[in-house]
């Protein structure tokens, strides 16, 4: 009889012959204990190999059957049903691609609702922990366990930060039978997948708006969690689903003296750049750039000239002043500003005497900012990257970008954050660029979507579904 | 240890070989400025210190070297908490919104007003809006070191980086000292790295360290605890070391040698850590056991080499009693051990059995062994007082 024990994320398996017998390819020879091991996210496939086919003993599941409702059932849109059906008929494994704000959580609750196994969530910051478990309790009526900034409840729903996962992952990988991954496009970066390799939930469902990676790591996710089952752009939802929204992209001319000393400050480093042959393009270009910089005087004044002609651009007078303005113009609206640094995002914070939320800020203090600007009386937040992602603030209908990154998803999830509908709302996001400098190539970099009206660099139609699953031993 | 950006080696076909840094004058100096200049900069804050240092970064030929360094030596300052800005920054934060439903023609008006309503400067304000961030962290502390101690301390910071990518540390460590021997063990399990024990010649041990999923390639998992346990084992005063490594800029895994001859400064802390859980458990033992108290388990070394570290020894003045815990994973140890126990090899010990063990079929013969009754007990998690304490009366 062959045996599967979890141990310290992995399935250990007894009764096995030596070269793996049915489990070959799944589990290797670990002559430390003198048994066969698999890494747990082969669980699901290890099942499929034996039942039926061989005599088996299942130590490894630890995970309930929950029977879960739903407080106050609603129908689902259609876009939700289409994308539950399609994970369904993917054997419950795969990632769910819906715009920012589109109820990518209300497919999580369906599943776990179809599913009828504890499950776990996890998500990347502890702003989104709270935020799920909050609606995860209101909306099933039963207390969620909770992990992360400094809570360690497990429960038969669970949620988690993806760095708590990695460290509660070796004990309690086997007590899950759906695992939910919210902004799935975290977990295939260095220690984060073990997260998915190190637990042994048959079900898994990935969420997420934009899949893609600079780094091309998102074709892991097809062994992490399974395929992309589903997409719906923005495009299909605006109006209906997601508030109507026009994105903006304002120009800003610098103050003479700025604009001097930022043309100055970009020559003398590109300067240097062109007689030490480094390109910044390439893959090692910022390291080669600080070698060659600790080589030579020359090349560490260019490196302060690249700081200061940085600086210059993200965040001169005319910049902030123009912000002020659109404050202006918008006022008694709630408006989220954005920019690529703490520096930048304090320096408004201060001489507006606006909020600023950073990762420097602490939880409490967090959360009474953001109850603050839900209620309406701090209307205005300013933040750098933390609430790029996933924190749900339906109220805000303002975006205002003073600086960011050339990153796709970093812009549509900036958009996303005032996307959630309200009656009336259109939303409008302004993106300031600085006139004659380099942000320009960065702001269209980062528009090469279809939510700014281009087209997806990487846009592609969701697979068909795959047939029905075999029965299930899970 | 080094960031990922601080890491200084190069590749030569399948070794990798770290960049060394050595105390040549240059980097003697540049080490001695960096502490004169923290050194001096206690009750000063961490914001203006960062920006005075990047002079003394961006005088040095070797700002990479010097970064590095930097950093080793600001993760071992003591910076005290800022003062909370919290009770000012709700009160102007309030009149700043309560400003901003009629906002004044330009933000600097606008922050004029708000102070003026504050009884503040508008510079004061600015100033003090955001004056706990960590900039504002006041140096307390810098560590004695002197710039030699500083630049081993940035050679096992780069050991360590390097580590965090590592599947297989091999191990040949020479001391014949029983108690290093006894302490680099214990640190590995309490750090839950497996190890294969074997007895070198000369009272030496052979140390193959890994962890669980190591064979799985999840070597990341275990890459922080290899790191962690690297300074404990630098304590030994002879050993070499061979490790498979995943270089940060890489894909395939390269070979990087260490031994005692590169000077890595021990870290005795991290020789004898003990977990939080295991810390609180030893803490309560001599109230629910009198008489007894935990001390250091000695390796025991087996006829053919082999190595049994126990798990516990409790001591009662007149006798030593080892105790081994075997859990769920351990069936094979446990027949084994069993097995030696009957052949008399190992008359000190006693045996807990984890229950997710004795629930196994195959575990229940090895429960009904007669040496189960008079040397084993039973436990879930760590083992209970009782339980002990039963089983040393047998």
């Amino acid at each position: 009889m062959i045996s599967l024990r979890f141990q310290d994320g992995t399935l250990l398996l007894d009764g096995l012959p030596e070269d793996g017998g049915p489990l070959a390819g799944l589990c290797v020879w670990d002559a430390r204990v003198r048994l066969h091991r698999a890494a747990a996210l082969h669980y699901a496939a290890i099942l499929r190999r034996l039942h039926g086919k061989a005599e088996y003993r299942d130590e490894a599941r630890a995970y309930a059957e929950v029977v879960l409702a739903e407080r106050e059932p609603r129908p689902m849109r259609h876009y939700q049903r289409a994308a539950l059906e399609a994970w369904e008929g993917a054997q419950r494994r795969g990632v769910v691609v819906l715009p920012t704000g589109a109820g990518k959580s209300y497919v999580a609750l369906r599943a776990m609702l179809a599913c009828r196994r504890s499950a776990l969530v996890l998500a990347p910051t502890i702003d989104l922990v709270v935020q799920w478990a909050t609606d995860l309790e209101a909306r099933l009526g039963r207390p969620v366990g909770q992990y992360g900034g400094g809570e360690k409840r497990l429960d038969d729903i669970t949620v988690a930060t993806y760095d708590s996962g990695i460290l509660f992952m070796p004990w309690h990988g086997n007590r899950f039978g759906l695992i939910i991954f919210d902004e799935v496009h975290h977990l295939p970066s260095g220690v984060t997948s073990q997260t998915a390799s190190m637990c042994i939930a048959p079900f898994r469902l990935g969420l997420t708006a934009t899949p893609e990676r600079s780094d091309g790591q998102e074709g892991r996710l097809d062994d992490l969690v399974g395929p992309i089952v589903h997409r719906t752009r923005i495009d299909e939802l605006e109006g209906e689903f997601l508030a109507s929204y026009q994105a903006e992209v304002v120009e800003v001319a610098m103050d003479p003296d700025e604009a001097a000393s930022y043309t100055a400050h970009r020559a003398q480093y590109l300067t240097f750049l062109r007689a030490s042959g480094v390109q910044l393009s390439g893959p090692t270009g910022w390291q080669d750039f600080l070698a060659a910089a600790g080589r030579d005087p020359r090349g560490r004044a260019a490196l302060r000239a690249w700081r200061e002609q940085k600086r210059l651009a993200r965040a001169s007078r005319a910049k902030l002043r123009a912000v002020w303005e659109l404050l202006r113009e918008h006022g008694g609206e709630r408006a989220l500003i954005f920019t690529d640094d703490n520096d930048t995002a304090y320096e408004i914070g201060r001489q507006m005497v606006l909020p600023v939320m950073t990762h420097h800020t602490r939880p409490a203090e967090r959360r009474a900012m953001l109850a603050a600007f839900r209620d309406g009386s701090w209307p205005v937040l300013v933040t750098s990257k933390v609430l790029n992602e996933g924190v749900d603030v339906p109220e805000a209908s303002v975006g205002i970008i003073v600086s960011g990154s050339g990153s796709v998803r970093e812009h549509v999830q900036r958009l996303g954050r005032i996307l959630r509908p309200q009656q009336g709302k259109v939303a409008v996001l302004y993106e300031l660029v600085s006139a004659g400098t380099a942000e320009g190539f960065t702001s269209e970099r980062r528009r090469s979507h279809a939510a700014f009206g281009e087209n997806d660099w990487r846009d592609e139609a969701p697979p068909a579904p795959r047939p029905p699953p075999p029965a299930r031993p899970c | 240890m080094l960031t990922r950006q601080l890491l200084r080696y190069r590749l030569d076909g399948d070794r990798l070989l770290p960049r060394w840094l050595k105390p040549t004058p240059a980097v003697l100096q540049l080490a001695e400025d960096l502490l004169a200049f923290w050194k001096g900069g206690i009750g000063r804050m961490r914001g203006e210190l960062d920006e005075g240092e990047s002079a003394i970064l961006h005088g040095s030929r070797q700002m990479l070297v010097g970064r590095g360094l930097s950093k080793v030596l600001t993760d071992a300052c003591d910076f005290g908490d800022p003062a909370s800005a919290e009770a000012l920054r709700a009160r102007a934060l309030a009149a700043s919104f309560a400003r901003l439903r009629q906002p004044l023609a330009s933000s600097d008006e606008h922050r004029a007003a708000v102070a003026a309503e504050l009884a503040l400067a508008p510079e004061a304000l600015a100033d003090g809006l955001y004056a706990d961030l960590p900039d504002r962290a006041v140096l307390a502390a810098v560590p004695a070191w002197n710039a030699t101690t500083l630049i081993a301390r940035c050679n096992l910071a780069l050991c360590q980086g390097l580590l965090l990518g590592a599947s297989e540390l091999r191990v040949h460590l020479r001391d014949r000292e029983r108690g290093i021997q006894r302490r680099l063990l214990r640190a590995l399990a309490r750090r839950r790295l497996c190890a294969e024990v074997a007895s070198a010649d000369g009272g030496g041990l052979y140390l193959t360290v890994s962890g669980p999923a190591a064979v799985l390639d999840q070597r990341s998992a275990y890459g922080m605890q290899l790191a962690l346990w690297l300074p404990a084992l630098a304590c030994a005063t002879q050993w070499s070391a061979q490790v498979q490594v995943v270089p940060p800029r890489g894909v395939h895994a390269a070979r990087m040698e260490l031994d005692q001859s590169l000077g890595l400064p021990g870290d005795l802390a991290l020789l004898d850590w003990v977990p939080p859980e295991l810390a609180a458990w030893l803490e309560q033992l001599p109230a629910k056991l009198p008489g007894w108290t935990a001390v250091d388990p000695e390796p025991i070394v087996l006829p053919g080499g082999q190595v049994v570290l126990p798990d516990l020894a409790l001591a009662d003045g007149q006798r030593t009693v080892a105790v081994e815990l075997f859990h769920r994973w351990h069936l094979v140890q446990l027949r084994t051990r069993l097995d030696q126990l009957r052949a008399g090899l190992l008359p000190g010990l006693i045996i807990g059995v984890d229950r997710g063990l004795s629930r196994l079929a195959e575990a229940r013969p090895l429960l009904d062994d007669p040496l189960i009754a008079t040397r084993g007990f039973q436990f879930s998690d760590l083992p209970s007082a009782r339980a002990l304490a039963e089983a040393l009366a047998r």
